[in-house]
């Protein structure tokens, strides 16, 4: 077993990668590994004609994965766009491991990163001592993604300030990249496009603007469809967690968990799971991720403070905490749905009581 | 004598209308006969008149009760209207061959079939049949298979002889429907051929039927007479009368819950007016549609370039390979528009849907068409209650004790709910209760058309205010809208409505963040609770949004207190108090406590306008949830304030509307006293306007009262100092006469 802490998508599953091609007899776009049905199938999970089982990488609609590929086999590049925690940048390195064989051109987008993370910088040791020349230049991912005609990942795209994002219009309008220093240019193989991810919660932070917004197809990648795929996705990671900070507490019941999911979702989607009261939306994400850590912290609190086993009061102050973002707004919210909601539901009582001690 | 052709269509649809057009004028029918209503035979003719303009319905309504009725809508690309148009133009006849409405409408009790209830294609207890062949071809479901073999491409008139083999296949092969359901269609298709055997007997050598594609099997061969006859002897009949009334694609849809719709009526329309290309597709069908959806998003101000119309083709191209499909559909146009266009945002895409794929065209019908049922309806009702429309203005005082009198208000509020200001209600003097209304009576010749209109929410008056009612429902937006709806909905009399309207009152209620708006929704609902003539189960529903919406105002209500100007808090101040007069005479527990914690926060609440806070202490003082003794000290501490407006406000929210407080507690009166008496002489100026106002609303008795008192208490005061010097004597001496004046002889 390797002692990498994580390795590649297309490392992990090689083999699923190697099968696939193996009996993907459609037509591959130039340079792609695999026909975009196959991508399509490596994503979403199937059986190959010879049983072997290929594991579902998302989970949720297969028509987002089709457009998705779809697009990147138009010369328009792909934006993944969605709330934290929807497997954006998930989905992005799989698509870059299935069509590329290779995930790990990647620009991690951030406030102060610069024009040459995005195109070349320079070795100065070299630059001083011979001059501007080839070999002293330093390529950015995306240069060798154009040169190899690979997939180039862009993460936290609307991270990057505007300035920095104007590059991209050249590269993926032209499909090139001049080095007016050394008076060349790089152009692109078949096969490069880029995939960038956003969080739709910075929107206005760095908005794109309107000349590189028309260069990107759109896919919003929603929340989980429904309670129960929410839940097994928290209990399934929040055992993991457990395990991993060996957390001196039993797994958190389902029961539970499921209550912090229903909160989550209700107030997410401002309506009662039941369909029948409408609610306020608090301004937080309320994302799957930050329910996960929700009932992380419960399980801690219950370790080191309750009795072991994860109860109302272990997760009503992070809950509350998770909820309560901005002090007056979100505190309305947050009350109505106490009083008007959770007081009201049978075997709530616990959790209301223990919130309302809280506020 | 050929045997009849038999063209199964659907009943909205662009490819079967355009192969059925081309298959009439390969070989023209000497009479047509088509699925519907025998009793509308003779408004075909008017299918031809230049003012009648699809999308129109034929309706057929009884008439002892028009609002049993049915619809059969047509539009320009419904097979069965190029049919009639066939028929009107080249004036060959035609007949609805259907079973008759007559029968069908006198059944409606027990619960015979409607021709709502079928889908667009054909009629079983699975849903649409169709979806088993879609399901095997890789589609979603029956409607968007249909619409990429069928809808989206160019047939000739071959196609009926694929359509017809299909559902023989799918009548083989599907589930029967449930008995009670199936005898219906068994004696439909007998009605249908009986029809076909009675034109065949008239010696028509080609006849043409257009049926639902279901029903085609059935007709092809003709069971014996006799069968058909028995099976539909003895059916109960009812009269009936057939209309045109204007359609719009709107209810054409599935979206208006009227069941046989269609998911799509503006993309049929587009795909209707599209020119033949290669094969058996359109030309550049997919360039039109997206361009379409271009120019529409820059209608509205939206970012739609040609190049990325060139991008959005691109991809609903490859969409459709990956799907295995030959052309894109409209749902891989959607997804192109969603992806490439629209920033994969919701509200374009609404907008698309709205305008685009559903489109907004509506009908118009021929001025000769006959009346519609609302206003038979209208003069049924009319003389049932004695109110005759006249074109002079006329007085009319209601006594709703009165059954008649009711009714009579019940039709004046309805109508007017429609657009039909008939009666304008007049405000009742004098002191006669709840239970009178006056009325002004003039009708205007106009209303007759806005009657037609009204025609489109309902064929009966209660009915149409009924289905306005649900409109209104449905648009609104804001809660006074629909707390004003649900005040009009109690005074017309119209409970069903009632149930959907707290639903929504509800919903918008826990969106909306305007305090206001939910005080200003409570007391209606309240007083609707109390006096309204509310069914039972409604009661515990507004109970339950009573309770709901209170919760609310407790926790949004104190921060709409702080930082407001004086207008503002006076606003709130004439909310609150309605709202706590409407708490008073609702006297139930659990309102009443959480009123008085939601009371009790403004009372404390730092920043609070002092006006809020004076008030919040009445009332708290009023509800018994505050000693005396309290206030006396909460009380002075506001009339330290440093500033004597904020004093002054804070006394005047406290005495607003009763002075009796002052008069009887003397701890206040005292603690008053001598803050106005220790103002010095600007401040006293300064506050003078602001105490002026506070006392301006006592009743009259209440200041002399007051007055007495402050000039008591200043001459006890005087006493304390000045000993006044008098004759006991004297002043004794005229004791008597003063007793026996007094009645107090003894």
């Amino acid at each position: 077993m390797s002692d990498i802490l994580r390795q590649h998508g297309e490392q992990i599953y090689a083999e699923e990668l190697a099968e696939l091609a193996r009996y993907d007899e459609r037509p591959r776009p130039p340079e792609w590994k695999l026909s975009p049905w196959a991508v399509v199938d490596y994503l979403m999970g199937c059986t190959l004609d010879n049983n072997f089982m290929v594991q579902p990488k998302y989970i949720g609609q297969r028509r987002l994965v089709e457009i998705a590929v779809a697009t990147l086999a138009t010369d328009r590049a792909l934006l993944l766009y969605g709330v934290p925690g929807t497997a954006k940048s998930w989905l992005s390195e799989h698509l870059a491991a299935a069509i590329s064989g290779d995930s790990t051109l990647i620009i991690q987008g951030t406030a102060g990163i610069s024009e040459e993370a995005m195109r070349y910088g320079w070795n100065y040791a070299r630059l001083l001592a011979e001059g501007p020349s080839a070999a002293a230049l330093v390529e950015s991912p995306m240069m060798r993604a154009m040169r190899n005609g690979r997939l180039c990942r862009i993460e936290e795209l609307t991270r990057i300030p505007s300035e920095v994002q104007d590059t991209l219009i050249t590269v993926l309008s032209e499909k090139t990249m001049p080095v007016a220093e050394l008076n060349i240019e790089v152009q692109a193989r078949r096969g490069f496009n880029v995939i960038a991810t956003a969080n739709n919660r910075d929107r206005g932070v760095n908005e794109l603007s309107s000349a590189l917004k028309r260069r990107f197809n759109t896919v919003i990648l929603p929340l989980p469809q429904d309670v129960e795929s929410e839940v097994e996705i928290v209990s399934q990671r929040v055992a993991s967690l457990a395990s991993q900070l060996q957390i001196p507490a039993q797994v958190a019941a389902l029961a539970q968990i499921s209550r912090v999911v229903t909160i989550f979702r209700e107030l997410r989607e401002g309506v009662t799971h039941d369909g029948k009261t409408r609610l306020k939306t608090p301004s937080g994400t309320l994302s799957t991720a930050e329910a996960i850590s929700v009932v992380g912290h419960g399980m801690v609190m219950a370790a080191h403070f309750g009795d072991g086993s994860m109860g109302a009061a272990d997760v009503a102050a992070s809950l509350v905490g998770a909820v309560i973002k901005d002090p007056v707004q979100d505190k309305v919210v947050w009350m109505e749905y106490l009083e008007t909601v959770v007081k009201e539901r049978d075997g709530w009582k616990d959790i209301y009581r223990a919130c309302r001690e809280l506020s | 004598m050929s045997s009849p052709r038999i063209y199964g269509v659907r009943h909205h649809g662009p490819g079967g209308a355009r192969s059925l057009a081309l298959a009439l004028l390969e070989t023209p029918p000497d009479i047509l006969l088509v699925e519907g209503p025998p009793e509308a035979d003779s408004l075909v003719e008017l299918v031809a008149h230049e003012q009648m303009q699809p999308p129109v319905a034929l309706l057929v309504y009884a008439l002892d009760d028009t609002s049993q009725a049915s619809f059969y809508p047509f539009a320009r690309f419904s097979p069965e209207w190029q049919a009639l148009h066939y028929a009107a133009s080249n004036k060959i006849p035609l007949r609805f061959f259907d079973l008759p409405a007559s029968i069908r409408l006198a059944q409606r009790e027990d619960s015979a079939p409607e021709l709502q209830g079928e889908t667009a294609l054909a009629a079983t207890s699975q849903g649409d049949p169709m979806d088993e062949y879609a399901r095997l071809a890789g589609f979603a479901d029956g409607e968007s298979w249909w619409d990429a073999l069928i809808e989206q491409r160019q047939h000739g008139s071959d196609l009926f002889a694929v359509v017809m083999e299909a559902m023989r296949e799918l009548r083989a092969n599907t589930a029967p429907m449930p008995a009670a359901r199936q005898i219906w269609e068994d004696r439909r298709e007998a009605a249908m051929r009986q029809q076909i055997r009675a034109a065949q007997k008239e010696g028509f050598q080609n006849i043409a039927i257009v049926c639902g594609a279901w029903h085609a099997p059935a007709l092809e061969n003709l069971p014996p007479a006799k069968h058909d006859a028995a099976l539909l002897k003895d059916l109960p009949k009812c009269k009936v009368a057939a209309t045109w009334v204007p359609w719009n694609y709107q209810r054409l849809s599935f979206t208006s819950g009227y069941g046989a719709g269609i998911a799509s009526p503006g993309w049929y329309d587009f795909l209707w007016q599209q020119k033949h290309g290669a094969g058996d597709s359109f030309a550049q069908l997919d360039e039109r549609w997206l361009t379409h959806v271009a120019h529409l998003l820059r209608q509205q101000d939206l970012v739609a370039s040609s190049a990325e119309v060139i991008d959005a083709v691109r991809l609903a191209r490859m969409l459709a390979q990956i799907n295995g499909r030959g052309q894109p559909g409209l749902d891989e146009f959607n997804q192109a528009a969603s992806s490439v266009l629209c920033m994969g945002e919701a509200a374009p895409l609404a907008l698309i849907r709205k305008e685009m794929i559903i489109g907004e065209r509506l009908g118009q019908v021929p001025d000769e068409t006959p009346a519609a049922p609302i206003a038979r309806d209208l003069a049924q009702e009319q003389k049932r209650l004695r109110l005759k429309p006249s074109a002079l203005e006329q007085e009319l005082a209601l006594d709703l004790r009165n059954e008649n009198d009711l009714a009579r208000s019940h039709l004046l509020h309805r109508l007017s709910m429609l657009q039909v200001p008939w009666g304008k209600q007049q405000q009742v003097h004098g002191k006669r209760g709840s239970f009178h209304e006056a009325w002004r009576l003039l009708w205007q010749p106009d209303f007759a058309l806005s009657l037609i209109e009204a025609g489109r929410f309902g064929q009966t008056v209660a009915s149409a205010a009924h289905g306005r009612c649900l409109e209104i429902i449905s648009k609104a937006q804001q809660l006074p809208e629909l707390t004003q709806c649900l005040q009009q909905a109690l005074l017309a009399e119209l409970p069903d409505v009632v149930h959907a309207l707290l639903q929504k009152l509800a919903d918008v209620a826990a969106q909306s963040a305007d305090i206001l708006h939910l005080l200003d929704a409570l007391p209606p609902l309240t007083s609707s609770l109390r006096y309204g003539s509310v069914r039972q189960i409604e009661r515990s529903q507004i109970a339950s949004i009573v309770s709901a919406l209170l919760a609310r105002v407790a926790i949004g209500l104190p921060n709409a207190c702080v930082h407001i100007k004086n207008d503002a808090a006076q606003e709130l101040i004439r909310r609150i108090d309605a709202l706590n007069l409407a708490m008073a005479t609702e006297q139930d527990e659990g309102f009443s406590a959480t009123w008085i914690s939601c009371l009790t926060m403004i009372s404390q609440l730092e920043g609070a306008h002092p006006l809020l806070l004076g008030r919040a202490h009445r009332l708290l003082l009023d509800l018994q949830a505050l000693e005396s003794a309290q206030l006396a000290q909460r009380l002075g501490l506001a009339l330290s304030h440093p500033t004597p407006e904020y004093s002054a406000d804070w006394v005047e929210g406290l005495l607003a509307g009763s002075g009796v407080l002052l008069v009887h507690d003397e701890q206040l009166w005292a603690l008053l006293d001598n803050w106005l008496r220790q103002l010095q002489g600007k401040e006293f100026i300064r506050v003078l306007p602001l105490m002026r106002r506070a006392f301006s609303q006592f009743t009259h008795g209440e200041r002399q009262m007051l007055a007495q008192k402050s000039s008591q208490s200043s001459t006890q005061r005087s006493t304390a100092v000045v000993e006044l010097d008098f004759d006991a004597e004297r002043a004794n001496s005229i004791v008597p006469l003063a007793r026996a004046l007094l009645g107090m002889l003894t």
